[in-house]
C-alpha cells in the first residue's frame, strides 16, 4: 500500500494543503523549498496531467513490482499451455494424420501464444492491482488537473501548515486550500 | 471396444471397370447419400461417395475416355485428419480406417480443402427425402443434415455387423465375407475388398501385383486403395 | 547540363516537392505548435460530442445496411444452408475466408502505428495511435464474425473452445484453426487492453468535465478512479512499455498463423513456405492504407485538422510506399519459384492468374498494389494531399482484397485431380455479407469515435513538451528530448 497516494498514516498529521502549478520549474522549486523546510518526500503527493519522470521534479524514484507480476503471469501461461496442449490430448487419445499425439512444432507455437496471452492479461491485472483500480473511494483531487496542471498535496502536522502554504505561495501556486476527499 | 487389428484395404482393377456406375448407385442406397438434383450436380455439389472420374485423352477425332473410380482412400497419413479442430475425423487404429464423426462436425470444410483426391462431400442443404423414399433409408446409417461433411466409410456398418455376428456366433471372423455395397454390386468384380494384413486374402495378393499403384503417391498420404493399371501396359498381369 | 543531369534533377525535385516547404516552417508541425492543454481538451471533446444531422444520417444508413445486408443475409444463410453461396467442390472456401484474412490484415495497422512506431521513436505517431487502435479492435471483431459465418453449423462453433465437457473431448491442437483461435484471442485481448491503457488519463479528463448523461457514468466507471499520481503514471508507462514490446510479436504471430491456415494444406499454390512473412507484409501494407483512409475521413468529419496534419499523412504514406515494395518483393519471390521450378500441377496456378479466370483480378491487383503507389508516393506533395491519398489508399485496399480473393478462391479451383477442377463466383448472399461487413466495420468505428476521445491529448502534450527549437549555426533546427529517465 503506497504511502504517497494517501499520505502517511501518522496520527499526528492533522493538516492537508493542496496547491496547483501550471509550469514545471516553479513546481520543482516549491518541492525544493518544502524539502528545505523539513517536509519529507513521503508527506507530499503529486498529481499531474502528464507523466513527469521523478528526475524532472526532483523526486525519489518509484519502485514497482509490475515486472515481477508480468513474469509470473508468463510462467502461469506456460503452465496453462502445457496443460492444454500436452495434457488434454492424453486424456482422450485420438490419432490424426499419422502425427504424434503431441506434435512438437505446433506445441512450441501454442506455448508461445499461451505465454503471450497470460503475460498480457497479467500485466493489465497487475496494473489494476498495484493502483488499487477500480477505486471509488473519495480522494484528494483537483478537478482542473487535466487542463494542464500539476497539483501538490502536502500532509503536515498542524503546526507546519502555514509554512507549507507559504512555500506554495512563494512559487506562484494557485488554488491553495485545504482539500476535502471527494468522489472521482 | 475391440482390440482386434484389421487393415482394411481395397483393390480396384482398372482393366475390369466399365464405368457402369452401379457402385455409385449402390453406395447411395446403402449409406443414405442424398440425391441433390440436376441443378446442384451442375454446380459440382454432387454427393457421390464413390464417383467415376473421367478424363479425356487424345485429339478430337480420336478421343479416348479413361475412367477411375474414386472414393475415400483411407490414407494412413490422411491430410484431412489433423486439420479438423473438432476431431470430427480421425484414424481408427484398430481398423486402419479414416472415420468421419457427423455429430462432431461443425462444417468448417478444412478437411475438404486438404483432401488432395477431393473425395469429401459437404451437405450444402438439408437432404430432400420425399415420401415414400424415406422407407428406403438404411436404418444402420445416420441421415446427415446440412452443414456436415461426409465421405466413404468402407461401409463400416457392414464391417461392424459382420464382426459382431461372428463374435455372437462364436466363429472366427472371416474377413473375406465383408463387402461394402460398391464391392458387392460391381458386375465385373473390379472392386475387391478385404484385410490387407492376411497375406493370402485376395486383396493382399492383388496389392502385391506388379500392376498395382497408388494414386498421388508422391504426396505421401499412404492410401489403402491399390489401383491395378489398365491394359495397354507392357507389364504382364500376375 | 547533360540530359542525364537534367532528368535526375527533375526527378529529384519531383520527389522532394513538398518536403522543402515543410522543412522551413516548423510551426506547421503539430509538436512545435503547442497550445494550452485546456484548449486541446476542448477541441477533442468537441469533436467527440458534435454529432449533427449529417453524422446521424450516415450512421443510420450504415446501420440499415449492416442489419439488412450483413445480418439478414447471414441469418438467411444459417436457415437455408451453405448452399446459397457459390461454393462447391473443390472450392470449399470462398470469399468469406478471403474477407476474414483481409480484416485480420486491416487490424495490423493499429499495432504497427501504436507499438512499432512508439518503440522506434517515430514521433508522428502521437496523435494517431488511438484512431489506429480503434481500427484494430473493430476490424478484429468483424474478422472473427467471418469465422462464424463461414462455418457450416455455426450453432456448434463454440466447440472450438477448450472446456471440460461430458464427451471428454478437447479441441484438436494439431489443427491450424486452433492456432488461429489462440492467436486471435490473444491479439484481440491484447490490442483492446492496449487501446484502453493509454485511454485512461483521457477518460479521466472527460470525466472531470462533467458532461452529464450516459457519458459521465461511463467515463467515471472506465477511468477507474484515475488521479494522475506519480505511482499511477509510473505503472501506466511501464505497463504501456511492456504491452508495446509484447504486442509486436503477437501481431507477427497472428497473421503468420492465419497464413498457415492456407500454407499447412496440400493445396496447390497454398503450399508455400513464404506465406508467413508475405502475409504479414501484406497485412501491414493494407492496414496502413486503411488507416490513412480512416484518418482522412475522421480528420475532416471531426474537424481534427489541428491534430492530424500533413506531416502525419506524409509519414504514413512513406511507410505505405516502403511496404508496397516489400510486398512486391515477397509476391515476386513466390511467383518466381513456382514459375521457374514448379511442376505441371503448380503451373496450372500460374496459368490461372496470368491468363485464366482470375486474370482480370490479378492484373487489377498488380495495378493497385504496385503501379499506383510506385508512380505516386514518391512525391512529397502527393503524400501530403488528403484527396490524392484517399484515392491511392482505397485503391491499395481494393488491390489487397483482390490478392486475398485470388489466393483463397482462385487457387482452390485447380488441384492434382483435373476432373475436380471448377470455377467459383460469389453468390448474391456472399456479396451481401461481405459488403455488409464493411458497413458494420464503418458503423462500429463511427460509433466508437464518438464514444471515446479519439486523440490522446496527454501523449500529444508530452510530445510538445519534448520538442523544441534551437539554433545550430545559422539554422533553426528542431530538437527532441528524452523525457523518461
Amino acid at each position: 500500500m503506497s504511502n504517497r497516494q494517501n499520505g502517511p498514516v501518522d496520527p499526528e498529521s492533522t493538516a492537508v494543503v493542496m496547491g496547483s502549478f501550471t509550469e514545471i520549474e516553479p513546481t520543482a522549486d516549491a518541492l525544493d523549498e518544502l524539502r528545505g523546510r523539513g517536509i519529507a518526500d513521503e508527506q507530499i503527493s503529486i498529481m499531474s496531467s502528464l507523466p513527469y519522470s521523478p528526475n524532472i521534479l526532483g523526486r525519489p524514484s518509484v519502485r514497482t513490482r509490475l515486472p515481477m507480476i508480468s513474469l509470473t503471469s508468463a510462467i502461469v501461461g506456460l503452465l496453462a499451455g502445457i496443460f492444454f496442449v500436452i495434457v488434454t490430448p492424453h486424456l482422450y487419445i485420438i490419432r490424426v494424420g499419422g502425427q504424434p499425439i503431441v506434435p512438437l512444432p505446433p506445441t512450441f507455437l501454442l506455448m508461445y501464444e499461451f505465454i503471450m496471452l497470460l503475460l498480457i492479461v497479467g500485466t493489465f491485472g497487475g496494473f489494476l492491482a498495484l493502483n488499487h483500480f477500480p477505486s471509488s473511494k473519495p480522494k484528494y483531487y483537483d478537478s482542473k488537473l487535466n487542463d494542464g496542471r500539476i497539483s501538490l498535496v502536502v500532509h503536515v502536522p498542524a503546526g507546519q501548515k502555514a509554512e507549507a502554504v507559504a512555500a506554495l505561495e512563494a512559487h506562484g501556486a494557485v488554488d491553495i486550500h485545504e482539500p476535502e476527499r471527494r468522489e472521482l | 471396444m475391440s482390440n482386434d487389428e484389421y487393415h482394411w484395404g481395397m483393390v480396384i482393377d482398372l482393366d475390369l471397370c466399365t464405368a457402369c456406375q452401379a457402385c455409385v448407385v449402390a453406395c447411395h442406397a446403402e449409406n443414405n447419400v442424398p440425391s441433390v438434383g440436376e441443378v446442384e450436380v451442375i454446380r459440382r455439389r454432387s454427393m457421390h461417395w464413390i464417383r467415376i472420374d473421367r478424363l479425356w485423352h487424345g485429339e478430337e477425332d480420336h478421343l479416348r475416355a479413361e475412367f477411375t473410380p474414386l472414393l475415400c482412400q483411407h490414407c494412413a497419413n490422411a491430410p484431412c485428419e489433423p486439420v479438423c479442430p473438432m476431431y470430427a475425423t480421425y484414424h481408427d487404429p484398430n481398423n486402419h480406417l479414416n472415420i468421419q464423426v457427423y455429430n462432431r462436425c461443425a462444417g468448417i470444410r478444412y478437411c475438404g480443402v486438404n483432401c488432395p483426391y477431393k473425395v469429401r462431400h459437404f451437405n450444402w442443404f438439408d437432404p430432400y427425402v420425399p415420401e415414400p423414399l424415406n422407407e428406403q433409408l438404411n436404418p444402420d446409417v445416420t441421415v446427415r443434415r446440412r452443414g456436415v461433411m461426409e465421405k466413404c466409410t468402407f461401409c463400416v456398418q457392414r464391417i461392424r455387423r459382420a464382426r459382431d455376428e461372428a463374435r455372437a456366433q462364436g466363429v472366427p471372423f472371416d474377413t473375406s465375407r465383408v463387402q461394402p455395397a460398391c464391392v458387392q454390386t460391381c458386375p465385373t468384380g473390379a472392386l475387391i475388398f478385404g484385410n490387407l494384413d492376411e497375406p493370402e486374402s485376395e486383396v493382399a495378393r492383388l496389392a502385391r501385383s506388379p500392376r498395382a499403384f497408388l494414386l498421388l503417391e508422391e504426396l505421401g498420404t499412404e492410401p489403402t486403395i491399390f489401383y491395378l493399371k489398365r491394359g495397354e501396359s507392357h507389364v504382364r498381369t500376375g | 547540363m547533360s540530359v542525364l543531369d537534367r532528368a535526375t534533377g527533375w526527378f529529384g525535385s519531383w520527389v522532394s516537392r513538398g518536403e522543402r516547404e515543410a522543412h522551413h516552417d516548423h510551426s506547421k508541425l503539430l509538436l512545435h505548435d503547442p497550445r494550452p492543454q485546456e484548449e486541446l481538451n476542448d477541441m477533442v471533446l468537441d469533436a467527440m460530442q458534435r454529432t449533427g444531422r449529417g453524422y446521424w444520417t450516415v450512421v443510420g444508413l450504415l446501420a440499415v445496411l449492416a442489419v439488412g445486408s450483413f445480418l439478414a443475409a447471414w441469418v438467411y444463410m444459417i436457415l437455408s444452408g451453405m448452399g446459397v453461396t457459390g461454393l462447391s467442390r473443390p472450392n470449399y472456401w470462398g470469399v468469406f475466408i478471403a474477407s476474414f484474412i483481409f480484416w485480420i490484415g486491416i487490424s495490423h495497422a493499429g499495432t504497427f502505428i501504436s507499438a512499432i512506431l512508439r518503440i522506434f521513436g517515430a514521433e508522428y505517431r502521437r496523435p494517431i495511435t488511438r484512431a489506429a487502435e480503434m481500427m484494430t479492435t473493430t476490424s478484429l471483431i468483424v474478422a472473427a464474425s467471418f469465422l462464424g459465418i463461414h462455418v457450416g453449423r455455426v450453432w456448434v462453433a463454440y466447440w472450438i473452445a477448450p472446456y471440460p465437457n461430458q464427451r471428454g473431448l478437447w479441441p484438436n491442437y494439431h489443427s491450424p484453426f486452433l492456432w488461429d483461435e489462440m492467436a486471435i484471442v490473444t491479439y484481440l485481448v491484447g490490442s483492446t487492453l492496449y487501446l484502453y491503457l493509454p485511454l485512461i488519463p483521457d477518460l479521466a479528463m472527460a470525466r472531470d468535465r462533467n458532461l452529464g448523461g450516459w457519458r459521465e457514468k461511463v467515463y467515471r466507471a472506465l477511468a477507474l478512479g484515475w488521479q494522475g499520481t506519480e505511482e499511477q503514471w509510473h505503472h501506466l508507462n511501464l505497463a504501456i512499455k511492456i504491452f508495446s514490446v509484447v504486442i509486436i510479436p503477437v501481431m507477427f504471430s497472428v497473421h503468420t498463423i492465419v497464413s498457415w491456415d492456407l500454407a499447412m494444406t496440400k493445396a496447390l499454390g497454398w503450399r508455400s513456405t513464404i506465406f508467413a512473412p508475405y502475409f504479414i507484409v501484406g497485412a501491414v501494407f493494407s492496414g496502413l492504407s486503411a488507416a490513412i483512409s480512416v484518418l482522412i475521413i475522421a480528420r475532416s468529419s471531426m474537424k481534427l485538422e489541428y491534430f492530424i496534419r500533413e506531416e502525419h499523412l506524409n509519414g504514413l504514406a512513406r511507410l505505405v510506399l516502403i511496404f508496397s515494395m516489400v510486398w512486391t518483393y515477397f509476391f515476386f519471390a513466390d511467383f518466381l519459384t513456382e514459375w521457374y521450378g514448379g511442376d505441371a500441377a503448380g503451373h496450372t496456378i500460374i496459368q490461372l492468374q496470368v491468363s485464366g479466370p482470375v486474370a482480370p483480378f490479378w492484373y487489377a491487383m498488380l495495378f493497385f498494389n504496385i503501379v499506383v503507389p510506385w508512380l505516386t508516393l514518391w512525391n512529397g506533395r502527393i503524400r501530403r494531399s488528403p484527396k490524392a491519398l484517399m484515392l491511392i489508399t482505397i485503391g491499395i485496399n481494393v488491390g489487397m482484397y483482390l490478392e486475398r480473393y485470388i489466393i483463397v478462391t482462385g487457387f482452390l479451383r485447380r488441384n492434382q485431380m483435373p476432373f475436380s477442377w471448377g470455377d467459383y463466383a460469389p453468390s448474391p448472399v456472399e456479396i451481401a455479407i461481405v459488403f455488409g461487413s464493411l458497413c458494420t466495420f464503418l458503423l462500429f468505428y463511427a460509433l466508437l469515435s464518438r464514444a471515446i476521445p479519439i486523440i490522446p491529448v496527454w501523449e500529444v502534450r508530452e510530445g510538445q513538451l519534448s520538442h523544441g527549437l534551437r539554433r545550430l549555426g545559422r539554422a533553426t533546427v528542431p530538437t527532441v528530448t528524452e523525457l523518461e529517465e
